[in-house]
């Protein structure tokens, strides 16, 4: 049907019902929830199971095994260890600087919003691989300190210094984001009161700006903290041999003592590890989760407040006399930082934007390097790594068999995970925050606890090595991205809009095409490229199912720097970046021409 | 009053408000110039009011005084002491913010004692003034309740206590009484000037709204395009207005375009357009004006009469009404005549008052002592 059919609708309109008719659109949900559980949920159920298979049956003999394990022990204590501090490095620097981002000029603030967002959006992995090339031993660290007349320089890659350096910098922009969007929106005339009441700017921040900023903070650490539980690529990289965290543990377990069960059972106790954390930080993760109805309201922060308040007011005379004495020596060291409030903000960016943007700037001069193995800056230049990839018809059907995976698996990932939005937005009794938990999850789940369930579950069914077996979980780890965006964009909808286009005629195709499509475009097309990266930047999942025949671009990569380390990832990256670039580019060109195309028509109809 | 090492004030034990001094005060943006040349000395105890349309300059004016802009040039002195260069914090000026401000994490008893703590006043101390404060706004009783669970009237008293409970020798405010509907508006007029009273505090009250410039303050600062335009008490502000743009803005007026001319008693006198050239009429002004310039004739809509056409005076206008609009105790008559439609608001209590019904014709008549003359050709419009 559509909107100018004849009004044969009228009889329609004025037919009486004699109930109401039920409201179907939860209906939208299904492929979503079916795909999650299949894929998802019931992947990591079977490793649950595995974790407890023994010789004879149900055992727990596994998780002995692990628990007294030393090396077991040693890996979560180092991740723990890892964590911790990039979850501290990431909070202060990022926190510091979200706070510069609100206090600059709109145009400079755009600009170092791309210093944060172009990292944001590029590989882990040539990140990962960029800060080999800064900081090993023949690298630019190195050599800028033998400028100096420093011969022995720290040793800093191949082991936590380098893995500790990656993850900090891949994970600032998450800590930094959020921060800086409840920042954006936090009004400054309470500081103004606060400092013509007599507090020093530092005084003022700490006591009225600070704590609206709180529970982003705490999302922040929360998300960057386990983020790092999970992480693989950037440890295995920038860690020695003897520095594996868990999910290098895990892989190894698996693969090199070929003991499935040991792996399973401990990826379980990590997997309890980082639900138990999602359970307990759920109220401030929420938001950042775009879960429906899940914010946390102010009057539940007011009466947490108010039960302090009142605590402190039934305590001794004493006791608040301490509690004052406390406070004061807390101002007075807030006024001898706030002195050095500009210096410290300054140097924030200054080490921030250094760790964002010259892993890119490494990549960029190292593609063009003649070496064939690693040394920066190159001493010589030229395009033969460039000549080499375009040659290689392993690489160029790698980039291909990449490029076409990520691709559908983000496509079938927006169509699923838009009808899904869709019906938990705007379906009736849909329990919204279980389901969108569940959607959640494939991004708080660390992908090698995810790809080894998968794997187990799939490999006996000949899926490994066939383009299906690595669509399906990329689908997985995309929907997660469909769905928030679009959900996002739905709640900003007016739902009257679909309600007057159905009043004007049109049935819910109609209303899908005219109204919801073109309104939701722009998120469902956000949603596609954030889904498409989450497959194109994945080595996990392909170590586990690409099979001799379907190596992707990014396990290519990952294996080619393991074995040595060249500039071919780095031209890889550039050529990939390139394109990228392109592609926006060709989008602002389209749009230009198209709209210069109608203004000189409409200019030609004038006449 | 003594100094802490921080620089911010103790709490000032006398309660009374201090005397201040804005000499010269000016700010420029580039080449805008935002407060051009500001003076104005304000009383120990005196309510001044800072009234302008917005863009006049008013926000800067204050940012300046709280410190949060620095002046181009000029200075800020309180009691003697010039605080234009001086931090915020260390000013130890009272600022009611416009939307209240509140901290609102802080319980209502914190956020009053917030001043109190920033000055390292000891807890027992703290607690009898907070009470105090609270006790002046009628707000005991709410010292464990949150910003959140109060009306916006309350919230409201919760800012002036916090403002004034640290005895600032002056009182700052922002429109304080924007966010509030118009009843507690005019409630808390009433209040606020009873508060400023009993404190003797030195009060700049900045607003656009001329109804409560015109009530609560002892004097008016009428600001346009950067500088201050007229100062006077109320009364003074509207009988005697210096400029069409006052006139315009606090109040209605009636403009009559037309011209000045020197008579030959040497008065000078105005010919509107439109009227008969013998009808020379005179301005209360008429001493301010150069004769033979152009000049707009202001005349308030209450000082009209319409009288029958039969027997009038012989400088009445002619007109014909053309609307009435009923406003209760008066109706406001829209005349047209040949110097230009005019409005005339008579009172209904007045038996002796005719009652005109649109199409009657009418004599329009005004005293000339209510009539004042303009060169200016500026004029604010009136937000009501």
């Amino acid at each position: 049907m559509s909107v100018d059919s004849p009004p044969e609708q009228f009889t329609g309109g004025l037919t009486i019902r004699p109930r109401r008719r039920p409201d179907h659109r939860w209906l939208t949900l299904v492929p979503l929830l079916a795909v999650l559980i299949l894929l998802f949920v019931v992947p990591l159920g079977s490793l649950l199971v595995d974790s407890f298979r023994g010789g004879q049956g149900f055992t727990l003999e596994n998780y002995r095994e692990q628990v007294t394990s030393p090396v077991f022990w040693r890996a979560i204590r180092r991740t723990l260890v890892i964590a911790a501090l990039s979850t501290g490095i990431c909070v202060v620097l990022g926190y510091c600087m979200a706070y510069v981002l609100t206090r600059i000029p709109k145009r400079l603030r755009g600009v170092l919003l791309v210093v944060v967002l172009v990292p944001y959006f590029t590989s882990i992995l040539i990140r990962s691989y960029a800060w080999i090339a800064i900081l090993a031993p023949s690298g630019l660290v190195a050599r800028t300190l033998a400028l100096f007349g420093v011969d022995t320089p720290p040793e800093l890659v191949f082991n936590q210094t380098g893995m500790l350096i990656g993850t900090v910098q891949i994970l600032l922009p998450l800590a930094l984001l959020p921060i800086y969007s409840v920042m954006s929106g936090i009004d400054r005339a309470p500081v103004r009161a606060a400092q013509s009441l007599g507090a020093s700017p530092a005084v003022a921040h700490w006591h009225v700006y600070r704590p609206a900023t709180s529970s982003a903070v705490t999302a922040a650490a929360a998300l960057v903290f386990i983020s790092t539980l999970g992480f693989y690529v950037t440890p295995a990289l920038l860690g020695g041999p003897g520095d594996t965290l868990i999910a290098q543990s895990i892989l190894v377990q698996f693969s090199n003592l070929v003991d499935p069960a040991g792996a399973a059972a401990q990826a379980t106790l990590l997997l309890l590890v980082v639900l138990l954390l999602f359970v307990i930080l759920f109220r401030y993760l929420a938001p950042s989760l775009s879960v429906a109805g899940a914010e946390p309201t102010p009057a539940s922060t007011a009466t947490r407040s108010g039960r302090r308040f009142s605590r402190a007011a039934g305590s001794t005379e004493r006791h608040e006399e301490l509690r004052a004495l406390r406070a004061r020596i807390l101002d007075t060291g807030l006024d001898v930082v706030g002195r050095l409030r500009l210096p410290i903000l300054a140097g924030s960016w200054i080490v921030g934007a250094a760790l964002l943007v010259t892993p890119l700037v490494v990549v960029a001069i190292w593609s063009f390097s003649d070496a064939t193995y690693l040394t920066f800056p190159p001493e010589e230049y030229s395009t033969r790594w460039f000549a080499d990839y375009f040659a290689d018809e392993a690489w160029l059907d790698s980039t291909f068999l990449s490029l076409g995976i990520a691709s559908a698996s983000a496509a079938i990932s927006v169509v699923i995970g838009g009808l899904g939005a869709f019906g938990l937005v705007r379906g009736p009794r849909v329990p919204r925050v279980p389901v969108a938990i569940l959607v959640a999850m494939p991004m708080i789940v660390p992908p090698m606890i995810y790809s080894l369930g998968f794997f187990v579950l799939v490999a006996p069914h000949g899926l490994v090595g066939t383009h299906l077996g690595l669509i399906l979980p990329y689908l997985v780890l995309g929907l997660p991205f469909a769905v928030s965006i679009t959900a996002a964009a739905l709640r900003n909808l007016d739902v009257r809009l679909e309600n007057a286009a159905r009043s004007l005629g049109a049935g819910p195709l109609s209303v899908l095409r005219h109204v919801l499509l073109p309104a939701l475009r722009p998120a469902l097309v956000s949603g596609f490229v954030f889904a498409f990266l989450a497959a194109f930047d994945d080595v996990v999942v392909a170590t586990f199912m690409s099979g001799p025949t379907a190596v992707t671009l990014p396990l290519r990569m990952f294996q080619d720097i393991k074995l040595e380390v060249s500039p071919r990832t780095a031209v890889v990256a550039v050529v990939l970046l390139g394109a990228g670039a392109a592609a926006v580019l060709l989008r602002f060109v389209t749009a230009w021409l198209v709209r210069a195309v109608r203004v000189a028509l409409s200019r030609l109809g004038d006449s | 009053m003594s100094e802490m090492s921080e620089g911010v004030q103790v709490v000032d034990q006398v309660a009374t408000g201090g005397e201040v001094e804005l000499d010269g005060l000016s700010k420029r943006y580039g080449t805008v110039e935002a407060v051009r040349g500001v003076s104005l000395n304000i009383r120990r105890g005196e309510f001044l009011a800072i009234l302008g349309p917005s863009g006049a300059g008013k926000t800067t004016l204050l940012n300046m005084l709280t410190g949060f802009e620095e002046p181009t040039s000029g200075a800020i002195r309180i009691n003697g002491r010039d605080v234009a260069r001086l931090a915020p914090h260390k000013r130890g000026i009272g600022v009611v913010f416009q939307h209240y401000a509140l901290f609102k994490h802080m319980t209502v008893a914190q956020n009053v004692g917030f001043p109190l703590r920033m000055r390292r006043m000891p807890l027992r101390e703290q607690r009898s003034h907070i009470q105090h404060a609270l006790e002046m706004v009628k707000l005991d009783g709410y010292a464990t309740r949150f910003p959140d669970q109060l009306s916006g009237g309350q919230q409201q008293r919760v800012a002036l206590a916090r403002a004034i409970v640290f005895r600032p020798a002056l009182l700052l405010m922002d429109e304080p009484l924007g966010a509030l509907d118009k009843r507690l508006r005019e409630h808390m007029r009433v209040e606020i000037k009873r508060l400023q009273r009993n404190l003797g505090a030195t009060v700049i009250y900045v607003t656009h709204d001329q109804g409560e410039a015109l009530t609560m303050a002892d004097r008016v600062a009428v600001m346009n395009d950067g500088a201050v335009e007229q100062l006077g008490p109320p009364t003074e502000l509207y009988e005697r207005p210096v400029s069409a743009f006052v006139a315009d803005f606090v109040g209605e007026t009636n403009f009559f375009r037309g011209r000045t001319v020197l008579d030959a008693d040497g008065r000078v006198r105005v010919v509107l357009d439109g009227d008969r050239l013998e009808h020379r009429r005179d301005v209360d002004n008429a001493a301010t004006l150069k004769p033979d310039h152009g000049v707009d004739v202001g005349v308030r809509p209450e000082q009209v009469s319409l009288l029958p056409v039969e027997g009038a005076d012989e400088l009445a206008v002619p007109g014909t009404v053309s609307e009435v609009l009923y406003e209760g105790g008066t109706a406001l008559h829209v005349v047209e005549t040949a110097i230009g439609n005019l409005n005339a608001r008579l009172s209904l209590t007045n038996h002796l008052q005719t009652r005109w019904a649109v199409g009657d014709q009418v004599a329009v008549h005004w005293d000339a002592r209510a009539a004042r003359g303009y060169h200016d050709a500026s004029r604010g419009s009136s937000p009501s």
